[in-house]
């Protein structure tokens, strides 16, 4: 899942260091258009829903709080 | 009472000196806040208006307490539809007041001529700012991103908080909230922090807007200013706005300071941006995290929307498609709240036009950057993006400058109709009101706030940098700025300037 989740943020940015940046949304590193086109490849791709509430800077700051969210939205589903 | 008043001034002397005397208790310290709150709101308006903000409050915390009930329940459909009962109520409370005074008073002169008398509508102080932090509030409840508040005093003191509430900055209740059931003391740095953006803010206010508020005026008043006058006046013109705006938000921000808060910022640097959607990053901030956590983020992941939006081959376009929908309606709604006419229509649509055919064009951009081997990242091009950005958004001015959309569009034809460049160099632009010390005056502030802007936007901390220099520098700057102030402010009768423009909206 990990790796799939990667693959769909660098194909959104490639130039954008996931791994080691900590501070996605606070320093604005993604863009609001970035973090719909992450959201939406995600739903298609893990067949979740994520819903505008979700859309917070502790479930995108990092690739971390991106995979926990969609484990997060695994489990509900 | 304006903001800039000596009224004003004192109000805020006695307040400050009030509230940290009061400081042993929290109690004691948000009475003092509450009283302070209601004496400005007094004081700026009526008691209409603080009856208006009163039922509010009130509403809006049993409501906040219901729904919440409702949501640890998990009773859904209850909860859903308390949550939009009640924001659509406020919503459309703002819409009356702020868009159905026209027809109010067509209404009151037809009673009148039938010898029926009728007090004219009142326009409630702060409605546009402090209503949307209510919906965020009860929106937030729902969500579960925030517990209701149950002491009512304590929010009380937040919505009515007297800094903010005639020209924002945009509070949600889920950032600033916890600051208000805090004791605040006194702290000199924080005091010496505070009063020096408060100086900014009135150097850029008495200074900058209003003096160049006069020359706008003059030039647009004359029908026969066209071509590059009437450009170079909007671009004037987006200075004036800036500084007024930007300028009270500073005075706004170094009281709170003062006073212990830290609110939402509401600018950085945004004539620096490089695209239209970069300068909404950088404009009105706090209104804009309101517009895209509330509106564009939940259009953008409708349901409705995603499915339509699947019915488009393409994966991007998908997304594309559902981005430029939220886009038009966010912008429109920008547009709207700024006021009533179709200019503002046209406006908000000018900015989503940019916005989303940046996000459409994307790729395409990017592609042909590469076939013509254009660096993005060179300073010529950087540049060239921020003059192109500003000149767009100057043109985007006319519109709301104008008084209808019909004068807005006059406004443009006037700019494009002559190629007169000469007009700026010759002495014209000195007819109109300022004469060239104070022209000339006008100019080197500009420069003096875009280089303050570019070291903001290169990360330094500029207060922070004073605060480290030695005492004589420190004072000598100081009285600089507070000389400046006095000595070469516009000031109207009374001393009590013209308006900032933003706390028409």
């Amino acid at each position: 899942m990990e790796e799939k989740i990667m693959e769909i943020l660098t194909e959104v940015r490639p130039d954008v260091d996931f791994e080691n940046e900590k501070s996605l949304i606070d320093d604005g590193v993604i863009e609001s258009f970035d973090v719909i086109q992450i959201v939406t490849s995600l739903m298609d791709e893990f067949d979740i829903a994520i819903d505008a509430d979700d859309i917070e800077p502790e479930n995108f700051n990092s690739f971390e709080d991106i995979c926990k969210l969609v484990q997060d939205k695994i489990a509900d589903n | 009472m304006e903001i800039k008043s000596l009224s004003y001034i004192l109000f805020l002397l006695v307040t400050i000196i009030i509230y940290f005397a009061s400081c042993r208790k929290q109690s004691a310290q948000r009475l003092v806040l509450i009283i302070a709150n209601v004496s400005f709101i007094l004081f700026v308006s009526d008691v209409r208006s603080l009856f208006i903000i009163f039922f509010l409050v009130t509403l809006a915390y049993f409501m906040g307490i219901i729904i919440e009930k409702a949501v640890k329940e998990k009773n859904k459909k209850k909860s859903k539809v308390l949550m939009w009962i009640t924001v659509i109520f406020f919503i459309s409370f703002l819409c009356y007041f702020k868009y159905f005074k026209e027809s109010f008073e067509i209404l009151r002169e037809a009673f009148a001529n039938n010898g029926f008398e009728i007090s004219s509508l009142l326009t409630p102080i702060g409605l546009s700012y402090y209503s949307l932090s209510l919906v965020a509030y009860i929106i937030d409840i729902y969500h579960k991103k925030h517990p209701a508040e149950r002491n009512y005093l304590d929010f009380l003191s937040f919505v009515t908080f007297f800094p903010a509430i005639v020209e924002g900055p945009f509070g949600l209740y889920r950032s600033i909230g916890k600051q208000f059931k805090e004791v605040h003391y006194y702290d000199w740095d924080r005091m010496v922090s505070g009063l020096q953006r408060i100086l900014w803010g009135y150097f850029k206010k008495v200074v900058i807007a209003d003096r160049i508020g006069i020359i706008v005026l003059g030039v647009l008043g004359d029908e026969n200013a066209v071509g590059l006058l009437v450009f170079w006046i909007m671009v004037l013109y987006s200075f004036q706005i800036y500084t007024d705006f930007s300028g009270g938000i500073d005075v706004i921000m170094g009281v709170s300071e003062i006073m212990g808060f830290k609110l939402s910022e509401n600018f950085n640097a945004p004539f620096m941006a490089k695209s239209v959607t970069e300068f909404w990053q950088r404009w009105h901030m706090s209104f804009g995290e309101v517009m895209e956590k509330y509106i564009y983020f939940p259009i953008v992941l409708n349901k409705s929307v995603i499915k339509f939006s699947k019915k488009i081959k393409s994966k991007y376009f998908q997304t594309v498609f559902s981005a430029t929908i939220a886009s038009v309606i966010v912008f429109v709604l920008v547009g709207i709240w700024h006021g009533t006419g179709w200019n503002y229509v046209v406006y908000g649509c000018y900015q989503a036009f940019f916005v989303s055919s940046a996000v459409l064009l994307g790729p395409l951009y990017k592609k042909a950057k590469t076939a013509l081997k254009i660096d993005d990242t060179c300073i010529s091009w950087q540049i060239f993006a921020t003059v192109r950005t500003f000149v767009i958004l100057v043109f985007g001015r006319m519109l709301t400058r104008a008084k209808d959309l019909e004068q807005g569009i006059s406004l443009i034809k006037r700019t494009l109709s002559a190629w007169n460049p000469h007009v700026i160099f010759d002495g014209t632009v000195l007819r109109y009101g300022l004469d060239y010390k104070n022209y000339y005056l006008v100019i080197c502030c500009i420069i003096l706030v875009m280089i303050v802007d570019v070291l903001h936007y290169r990360g330094m901390k500029i207060r922070e940098t004073i605060m480290k220099q030695d005492v004589v520098f420190r004072y000598a700057l100081y009285f600089a700025a507070l000389f400046s102030i006095i000595i070469f402010g516009i000031y109207g009768s009374q001393y009590s300037a013209a308006s900032f423009i933003y706390q028409g909206f």
